[in-house]
């Protein structure tokens, strides 16, 4: 089973990417769950999903750092004997490392045979992550086959070519999309290296 | 307070070298529950229920060395302000069966940092911000609050009946943690970074208030150990810059202000402090111990405070819910072989013990413990 972990810090618009990624995804395969966990109010509308045809877990974590790994361990297990998907996509909490998430997985999970990391990055914000939550922000970068640098149509274009290059100096095995949801730019091409 | 356990947790904390290592679990109500079979939804109303299903569990493992006093229902720890947040509760927004659930949203605004600054923080929380989060009328919060007191006389018997003591008797959140959850970790990520002078004077006002509620407290207790709970500030999430600006300098006048008066601060840090764990060295000798969750090494937080800083950790959650008994053994007599060597060391739980850990596999934990005798610490 493959599983696709959305991983990058919270409001980088993982949720955002999230939604036209599963429909796309469902439209491929017709076995596709969806595990959500996120902080605060910021989590996806699970309803909502439902309603459009994919089936969403949510995950708990009584204390998020610690349980939270527990409990998707558990989750993907009782997903693969409910539902025996093909595709998983977790939505991980917006304060985890998806190095540490696939590590847990990779142990505990044997149906699990591929992880996919893509990692969402506002570019908004940028540079108070970058300075303020390094060592996170870098972590949630390097762990990443594919680097998603969101919100573009928020900075000017040499702002988008020095935060390339600096997340090319983090991980520069990571594929690199520039995106922006709210224009609609950069995201089809991102669909075709994810699907 | 004085029994044989307490007593080997005592002579862990003063860096000396013990009979068998203390083992102390961070067993709370959630995971308590599901031991022993009990429904949460059921705990969540009862305090007298949660101490005795506490203590059934204490029984039905033969016991350790000292008990974790986490006797709580969830809304207490709003009303405290250990969690200053919104929550959804088992068996009411949530099924019976899952634990309580924090859910961290942007309260506090910027002009509230000035407000702390200026009356102070259990005013402001009291007076103000509590009532921004929680769905409890004035009434009930009195009625939960008089539920703990008597909680707590109820706790107190039990552990005189078992002879037994608590492993720490007041406890506190940092200020930069409580901060941190009260306006939510991204907008106070860029307060400290945009704007942190109104950050830093409503830290320091907490950090003055904090010492002075709390060397009033632990007068009332005969105990000279107190929890301090900060899940955030390390370097897992934050830069040196930040950890050195606006955490170390408040831990520090807090810890010294502590020990003036004898009184030991047991951190407990969740996520990786690997990072940082020079600083602590910075701290008077056996001032601090240090409760790791299992994702600091263990064994490099030996190797830098060894003979400094008290360690107590760190099976992890994940093993214990997914794990054998074999593997959590294994575990546990590494760490014992490798941290307990020379002293200063506690075997627990990374984090609280999961809510749902395999029972075979809590009782591999506090059997080893007990059993285990490895050349370094006879």
């Amino acid at each position: 089973m493959r599983l696709i972990l959305l991983a990058g810090f919270l409001g980088s618009g993982k949720t955002t990417i999230l939604l036209p990624m599963a429909g796309a995804l469902i439209e491929q395969s017709s076995k596709v769950v969806i595990i959500e966990n996120e902080m605060g109010e910021i989590g996806i509308d699970g309803s909502y999903l439902a309603r459009e045809g994919l089936q969403v877990q949510e995950l708990f974590g009584g204390c998020i750092c610690c349980t939270l790994s527990v409990g998707l361990v558990e989750s993907i297990d009782k997903i693969e004997g409910l539902y025996h998907p093909e595709v998983i996509v977790v939505e991980a909490t917006g304060i985890a490392r998806p190095g540490d998430l696939k590590k847990t997985i990779f142990q505990y999970n044997k149906c699990i045979e591929k992880i996919d990391t893509v990692t969402v990055v506002d570019a908004q914000r940028y540079e108070v992550l970058r300075h303020a939550l390094a060592p996170l922000f870098e972590a949630q970068i390097d762990a990443a086959d594919i680097v998603v640098l969101n919100k573009i149509d928020t900075i000017d274009g040499q702002a988008v070519r020095d935060i390339s290059t600096d997340i090319g100096l983090i991980n520069p095995d990571a594929k690199l999309h520039t995106v922006s949801m709210d224009e609609s730019s950069g995201f089809e091409a991102l669909l075709r290296d994810v699907l | 307070m004085s029994n044989e356990g307490y007593e080997r947790v005592q002579t862990a904390m003063r860096l000396e070298p013990t009979d068998r290592i203390p083992v102390v679990p961070t067993l709370l109500p959630e995971p308590a529950a599901g031991l022993a079979g009990v429904l949460l939804g059921d705990m969540v109303k009862d305090n007298t229920l949660v101490v005795e299903t506490i203590f059934k569990v204490f029984d039905e493992y033969g016991g350790w060395d000292a008990i974790y006093p986490g006797f709580y229902i969830p809304i207490q720890l709003q009303v405290m302000g250990n969690f200053p947040m919104k929550m959804s509760i088992s068996g009411q927004e949530l099924a019976p069966d899952i634990p309580f659930q924090l859910n961290e949203q942007e309260i506090l605004q910027v002009e509230d940092y000035d407000r702390i600054a200026e009356i102070g923080y259990d005013k402001f929380f009291q007076e103000d911000y509590l009532w921004r989060i929680t769905k409890a009328t004035p009434d009930e919060v009195k009625k939960h609050m008089d539920q703990l007191i008597a909680a707590d006389g109820l706790f107190t018997r039990c552990c005189a009946n078992r002879n037994i003591s608590r492993l720490f008797t007041g406890n506190g959140t940092h200020p930069f943690f409580t901060l941190s959850l009260m306006r939510s970790m991204v907008p106070f990520t860029q307060d400290v970074y945009y704007n942190p002078e109104p950050v830093e004077r409503a830290l320091q006002r907490m950090t003055d208030d904090l010492i002075a509620a709390k060397l009033a407290e632990m007068k009332h207790w005969d105990s000279n150990i107190w929890l301090f709970t900060e899940e955030r500030a390390g370097g897992y999430f934050f830069s040196p810059k930040m950890f050195e600006r606006f955490w170390w300098p408040y831990t520090r006048q807090i810890v010294e202000a502590m020990w003036e008066h004898g009184i030991v601060t047991l951190f407990h840090l969740d996520t990786c402090w690997d990072k940082n764990l020079a600083y602590f060295k910075q701290l008077p000798r056996g001032s601090i111990a240090l409760e790791l969750d299992g994702t600091t090494d263990l064994a490099l937080a030996k190797e830098i405070l060894n003979d400094h800083a008290c360690l107590k950790g760190d099976v992890p959650a994940a093993l214990l819910a997914l794990g054998t008994p074999e593997e959590v053994a294994s575990y546990c007599k590494e760490k014992i072989d490798i941290v307990g060597a020379g002293g200063g060391y506690i075997l627990g739980t990374g984090c609280s013990v999961p809510p749902n850990v395999k029972p075979e596999n809590f009782r591999a934990m506090i059997d080893t413990a007990k059993n285990y005798r490895p050349k370094a610490v006879l």
